[in-house]
């Protein structure tokens, strides 16, 4: 109620005040399209930014959070994408997610490499874990059971299964896909039941179910593992898996100029040092990097999953 | 865990505390009883306030909320036969037909004390369920999911009573229905005529909406006159007099209870499968069976018993493993993340706190929002009385402008009239309505479960047998199938009744 | 041999028999295991709707079906009790709530609820000028009170005025 009665407060300013600040970028309310349901990490990451980017921005505008969910995250990203580039609708995209449905040849409605890359927010590095009563330990030990290792996941297009193809592709031990599960929790926790051998999940997610006791990890993306007694892939042998992930990245329609998108990245970098924004950044593994380095990290990303396109692609006849 | 429980009081007995848990109960009453809201809006509306807000105050903000949303539900489940949220719809069948009898004040009565009881059994259950949370959940994989479909998807077709064929049939539509949309498990999309707006599958809210409230806002715009007929009013007694019956048939309401806990633990089943597996429970266990559907009380009470005590249920797997026990769990799921509480399996072990001012929330939610909804059940029952034409469009617009709140979606508002109008044809062909939205919610949860029980075993099929508690769910399907064909051979058989 | 038929219900049967074989047909177009579950509940909605339909003949199958389903009255509909009601009424009970739809997509929701809910009260409930306005203008208010300002919600403007599907 509070926040409506500033909400109406700020309005009416704007609205009295507006021709007499001259223009300027921006000059009314930015949309920030969240293309997945509310309650969501994404939707936690932007409702966290959103109040803090209103007090950095250059004027007084509002940032709204607008839950736009549907075909797997697809429906809001296309709308972004499709919509006029004058700086007042961004959204938080999720790669590889995003990228995956372009990949495998469909038409997702956008281009992933025409969007205009504002800022990287945050990055999860992914770790492979097994029931603690497993009797796999090591890579070996997947290489060598005899059959596919099953890993249960959400969908095809998840980060999820792409991550735990490649990593069967590089670390060379077959992967059969268990999926239909509702969320990430639901799987990991189907793996402990013993639906299916290993799960694949972000480093944060597993982590609880090691402490628990439930889980025991066997490998993780990260530079730098915060498991104990559980080694990163660089130190197995593989560095060019390191940081496999999921990255958000704030990004706008294709042809945003220069300037506004500058001026969204400053406000964002800002934002970040906004102390709600930065206890949520440190429990959420907040890696900013501003649009000039963000494109790079972009680019980087799609370059490593289009290596493995192939085993993105959804195979009908192996079915 | 003493002390936690202490943080919990202290922070429920300070003005702003109070002040939140109220605001909870009145947004959850108001969510509830309007057609097309419900719960889940409600919780993710108030979300954003939660932001500025410490933990504990924000427990007791949804709180509030969840204990009081079925609440509001049954009000006007019982007063104009439209279910305020989906698992109200249960309640119309006896509830509805009370008021009419000009009985309104007392079915209320009845629904509040009934919801009291069972919030409260489920609430208690889950405390009491917590140290062994995690094996409840661990033994439910999807081949046990599959049975349990399967057992809602049977035991609505064998108490459907009369008319069982065309309940079938209904069932078997929506069953069709439920197969719309993006099936994560083959990977392809189906029968979405190319477009976006179907992928997620049908929308269940609007559909339902439709379904239930406005086909039955069509009917009476056919019919005309008021919805209470005899000039009979109810004393103001009555209302209490209702609360106290579900003391009286403590059975009804006890099995309620359980139905509803137990049913509302399972993700993907949820409310309005245990409320209507309550009915039909209540049903069976009744004097009286053929007097259900006429205003048998019973038909009240064992419902809205299991409508209560599902939140209790629902908050199993999601405290347990963070698995949300239906959709309004999951959007609360993200409201603790914002607040810092981390679902999984260690949110016991690091937030007790938390958990403790939520669990009291809901009791003290669940006895509020019932005594406000008995004090304010009299005068609400005088809707009964009004004209139904200034009824309906009030509701139609009302139901209309929830149900696109939702999502922004005009396809919604579409989808409920389609619906709308669907639902009308199936009140006058006799098509029971509440079977197709049972096998909408399950179909999906069957064909999936059962293709990836098929998944895991590598396509032998004898896994739904030689999983322990896949095979005690099968017998009882079973068993649940033969006991009216037992009870049909005891009596003795039907003449040949008139058409 | 048919004898009577009742010819109401027998329609109704022949309609979810024609939506059996079409959800047969549309469901073999996917592949094998997409399709194996919804061919299998599109065969039993065909078997279910053949026995519907015989259940509404006067055969003597007709009447043994009849009496194993057992027609009585089901739960939904022991408060309704038959309804018998003018087609012509059936028809604009529904019309209006169309028009309704048609008028939020074209003009909006609260211009829409206005016109509605008082042309609804005057031409259909054949209520007074008075009341149907008193009703509309609380209702429209009530509704931009609670959702357009209380709860923020956006109320769809309208493809004329702006808003997209």
């Amino acid at each position: 109620m509070l926040r409506t009665a500033c909400a109406i407060a700020m309005g009416i300013t704007a609205a009295l005040a507006g021709p007499a600040m001259g223009a300027g970028y921006p000059e009314k309310n930015i949309q920030f399209i969240i293309p997945f349901g509310p309650g969501g990490g994404f939707d936690r990451t932007v409702r966290i930014l959103a109040p803090a980017m209103e007090k950095t921005l250059p004027n007084k505008v509002q940032v709204l959070p607008t839950n736009v969910a549907g075909a797997g995250g697809a429906k809001g990203t296309a709308q972004t994408y499709r919509a006029p580039p004058d700086g007042y609708t961004i959204a938080i995209i999720n790669m590889p997610g995003a990228a995956i449905p372009g990949l495998g040849g469909e038409d997702p409605g956008y281009d992933m490499a025409k969007f205009s890359w504002i800022a990287r927010l945050a990055t999860e590095e992914y770790m492979i874990a097994v029931p603690a009563k497993s009797s796999i330990h090591t890579i070996e030990d997947m290489q060598k059971l005899g059959r596919p290792v099953k890993v249960p996941s959400t969908d095809f297009g998840s980060t999820a299964y792409a991550a735990s193809e490649i990593f069967s592709k590089e670390l060379k031990f077959p992967v059969q896909h268990l999926t239909g599960y509702k969320g990430t929790n639901d799987y990991i926790v189907g793996v402990v039941r013993g639906d299916g051998d290993a799960a694949v999940a972000p480093v944060s997610t597993l982590q609880q179910f090691i402490q628990s006791g439930d889980m025991r990890g066997i490998f993780t993306t990260e530079e730098k593992s915060s498991i104990p007694g559980v080694k990163t892939i660089a130190e197995l042998g593989h560095a060019g898996l390191t940081g496999l992930g999921v990255e958000r990245f704030v990004v706008g329609p294709p042809g945003l100029s220069p300037q506004i998108i500058k001026t969204l990245s400053d406000s964002i970098e800002k934002a970040m040092a906004d102390p709600d924004v930065k206890k949520h950044a440190e429990k959420e593994g907040f890696a900013f990097q501003p649009s000039s380095k963000a494109k790079e990290g972009a680019d980087r990303g799609l370059a490593l999953y289009s290596k493995y396109k192939e085993a993105l692609v959804k195979n009908e006849s192996a079915k | 865990m003493l002390e936690s429980t202490l943080t919990a009081l202290q922070s429920l007995f300070t003005l702003s505390g109070f002040l939140f848990l109220w605001l909870g109960v009145i947004v959850g009453l108001i969510f509830g009883v309007m057609p097309g809201l419900g719960g889940t809006t409600a919780i993710a509306l108030l979300m954003p306030i939660t932001y500025s807000l410490e933990p504990n105050q924000a427990m007791l903000l949804m709180g509030g909320i969840m204990g009081s949303v079925s609440a509001g539900g049954s009000i006007s489940a019982i007063l104009i036969n439209t279910p305020g949220t989906a698992p109200n719809a249960a309640t119309c069948f006896d509830g509805y037909p009370l008021a009419k009898q000009g009985k309104g004040g007392l079915a209320i009565g009845a629904a509040a004390g009934a919801s009291t009881i069972g919030g409260l059994i489920g609430i208690f259950t889950l405390i009491v369920v917590i140290p062994i949370m995690k094996s409840i959940v661990l033994l439910f994989g999807p081949p046990e999911y599959f049975m349990l479909a399967m057992m809602g998807l049977t035991a609505i077709a064998v108490s459907t009573g009369g008319q069982f064929l065309r309940g079938l049939i209904a069932g078997a539509i929506g069953l069709i229905l439920s197969f719309v949309g993006y099936d994560a498990v083959g990977g392809t999309v189906r029968f979405t005529f190319g477009s976006d707006y179907l992928w997620d599958g049908v929308p269940l809210v609007p559909a339902l909406t439709g379904l239930f409230a406005l086909s039955e806002m069509i009917a009476l715009s056919v019919s005309g006159g008021t919805i209470a007929e005899a000039g009979s009013t109810s004393k103001i007694t009555s209302v209490w007099e209702g609360a106290w019956l579900a003391v009286k048939h403590w059975r009804t309401t006890l099995q309620g209870s359980i139905i509803g806990t137990i049913v509302g633990a399972i993700p993907g089943l949820g409310g309005t499968v245990a409320a209507f597996l309550s009915y039909t429970a209540a049903m069976q266990i009744s004097k009286h069976p053929e007097t259900f559907g006429t205003g048998n009380i019973e038909g009240v009470i064992g419902p809205e018993a299991s409508n209560n005590a599902k939140d209790g249920g629902a908050l199993i797997p999601t405290l347990s493993f963070g698995i949300p026990g239906s959709a309004e769990m999951a959007v609360f799921l993200g409201v603790l993340v914002l607040h810092g509480v981390d679902p999984g399996p260690m949110l016991l072990i690091h937030n007790q706190g938390v958990i403790f001012a939520l669990i009291l929330s809901l009791v003290a939610s669940t006895l509020l929002s019932n005594i406000v909804v008995l004090g304010i059940a009299q005068p609400l029952a005088l809707i009964t009385k009004l004209d139904v034409h200034i009824l309906v469009p009030v509701v139609v617009t009302a139901a209309l402008a929830g149900v696109y709140a939702l999502r922004e979606a005009a396809g919604d508002v579409v989808t409920a009239v389609v619906f709308g109008m669907l639902g009308y044809v199936m009140i006058r062909f006799r098509f029971p309505r509440v079977t197709l939205v049972i096998a909408l919610i399950l179909g999906e949860l069957a064909e999936r479960s059962f293709h990836q029980s098929l998944n895991m075993a590598d396509g032998d099929w004898t896994i739904f047998f030689t999983r322990t508690t896949s095979l005690v769910l099968f017998l009882l399907i079973i068993g649940a199938m033969l006991i009216p064909a037992v009870r049909g051979l005891r009596r003795t058989p039907p003449q040949e009744a008139s058409q | 041999m048919i004898g009577k038929i009742y010819w109401r219900d027998f329609s109704a049967s022949l309609v979810i028999l024609a939506i059996g074989v079409i959800f047969l047909v549309w469901a073999s177009t996917y592949p094998r295991s997409a399709a194996e579950v919804p061919i299998l509940v599109a065969w039993i909605t065909i078997i279910l709707a053949l026995i519907d339909a015989i259940a509404q003949t006067e055969t003597s199958a007709g009447r043994a079906v009849r009496q194993f389903v057992s027609a009585q009255k089901i739960i939904e509909w022991k408060a309704e009790g038959d309804e018998v009601a003018p087609t012509s009424r059936v028809l604009s009970a529904n019309f209006w709530i169309f028009a309704y739809i048609v008028a939020v997509l074209l003009i909006g929701f609260l211009p829409a609820t206005a016109a509605y809910v008082f042309l609804y009260m005057k031409l259909h409930g054949r209520k007074s000028v008075l009341a149907a306005a008193a009703t509309a203008a609380g209702t429209t208010i009530g509704i931009w009170i609670t959702f357009g300002v209380l709860f923020q919600y956006p109320l769809f403007p309208g493809l004329l005025f702006g808003g997209n599907l």
